[in-house]
């Protein structure tokens, strides 16, 4: 469909921080994450004759992203995710310090992880169980079907729980 | 009939499935029948939980004051770059398609390119025939002329050479011009090129072909002896002062300088 610059500058604005969001999480960087979401965009204003209703360019949005995200992931290789954690975002209030400090540990060790796995487990893992997006629009987003999705996203918990059990067993 | 009892491992795959909800009905039946007898895969399906709970509070990032200020200005300055080597990407294109399309009708570009040469054949041959207009046959009266030019050119020409060489030149002819040689030495290198090569293949009257050196010494001592035809050219020990002084007195009031003649007749600049 045509885009007017209007309208694309509206959807522009209603998917820019889910993308950055994404590609955040994916990536771990956030002017990286930045970087690919506005590649997102521009590639969704070249091929705009390729999306024709709100619910394509959704889609489309997000699989050209993680596509980028992926080709990013190989091309930079495996590095220290620069990822922190809002330790006020995750911890109950009437929660002590020392628990407190166990989760941001727990999750720092979480996030290492996630960084550790494949990319396709990843990627599916983070839409899946971080981003909440259904194992149908998982799917849609990877075009794949949903026992790819099924799959994978069984194969990255289960490599997560058990990194995560040595971890505790060690701690 | 006997079953086989489904042991752990057939269920491994679906623990995570089954915490996270994702199974079907029947799936799911299936592995809750497993679970309510099996200690182990309860463990691990409560893990599953646990780990999902745990994902779920990873917090999102936390962004910046302005972040998204400048972010539809860097869309489009992407889109920008891409449009601008599409651009790029279609002029050479461009080229390659000519390129091909010259390629694919060669036959045609040969043939143009044949018929141009063809064409051109006509101005070939014009300016060669004003190399090979007949000069002037006698050489006495070239050298009269001082029609260095045409000399130059009959002496080129094989056939023309001999004829010329063989032909009995006056001497005072010849005196006069190796006078001029002899005068233009500090005035035109080519001039003086061109007549050395006109002098060398000269014919003394002894009938001996010299090379310029040679020819000089005799012209040279003839004019100063004033013996031209008594002196053999091998016992002649040439003096060029006098020689040169010789020929200046000779050809003083004769004589046009070759610089003279050539701005006289327009062929300054040309090669001699």
């Amino acid at each position: 469909m045509e885009i007017p610059e209007q309208a694309f500058t509206q959807i522009v604005a209603s998917h820019q921080r889910a993308l950055v969001q994404l590609a955040y999480r994916l990536v771990g960087n956030l002017e990286d994450a930045k970087d690919l979401a506005q590649w997102a965009f521009a590639k969704l204003w070249l091929n705009h004759e390729r999306v024709d209703n709100e619910r394509q360019v959704f889609y489309y949005l997000r699989k050209i992203l993680v596509n980028l995200c992926i080709d990013h992931l190989r091309r930079r290789g495996k590095v220290e995710p620069e990822v922190e954690f809002e330790e006020n975002q995750f911890s109950s209030d009437d929660a002590n310090p020392l628990q407190q400090l166990e989760e941001q540990e727990l999750h720092h060790q979480l996030w290492s992880c996630i960084e550790a796995l494949k990319p396709k487990q990843k990627v599916t893992l983070i839409l899946r169980d971080l981003e909440g997006y259904s194992v149908e629009e998982t799917a849609t987003i990877l075009d794949c079907t949903k026992n790819n999705v099924l799959c994978n996203v069984h194969l990255a918990r289960e490599n997560v729980r058990r990194k995560i059990q040595q971890w505790l067993a060690i701690a | 009939m006997n079953t086989i009892k489904p042991m752990c491992h057939d269920f491994a795959a679906l623990l995570s499935l089954f915490a996270a909800g994702e199974l079907t009905a029947k799936q799911s039946a299936s592995v809750a029948a497993h679970l309510s007898a099996c200690a182990a895969c309860r463990q691990k399906v409560a893990a599953y939980e646990q780990l999902s709970a745990h994902l779920t509070k990873l917090a999102p990032p936390t962004l910046p004051e302005g972040f998204f200020d400048d972010f539809h200005a860097g869309v489009k300055k992407k889109i920008a770059s891409v449009e601008g080597a599409q651009q790029q990407q279609q002029q050479m294109a461009g080229w390659l398609v000519m390129v091909h399309a010259l390629y694919r009708r060669r036959r045609l570009a040969i043939a143009i390119v044949t018929l141009l040469l063809l064409l051109s054949i006509p101005t070939w041959l014009t300016h060669d025939r004003r190399f090979m207009a007949p000069p002037p046959s006698n050489l006495t009266q070239l050298l009269e002329q001082r029609d260095w030019m045409g000399l130059y050119y009959a002496m080129r020409n094989s056939e023309l050479r001999t004829s010329l060489l063989n032909e009995p030149v006056p001497v005072q002819l010849l005196h006069t011009a190796l006078a001029e040689l002899l005068k233009a030495q500090h005035q035109d290198p080519k001039i003086r090129l061109g007549l050395q090569q006109v002098l060398a293949k000269i014919k003394t009257r002894e009938g001996i072909s010299l090379g310029l050196g040679r020819s000089a010494q005799i012209l040279g001592a003839i004019t100063a002896t004033g013996y031209a035809t008594a002196i053999p050219s091998r016992q002649i020990v040439w003096n060029p002062e006098m020689s040169l002084l010789a020929l200046t007195q000779v050809d003083a009031n004769k004589t046009m300088t070759i610089h003279q003649l050539l701005l006289t007749t327009n062929l300054e600049g040309n090669k001699l």
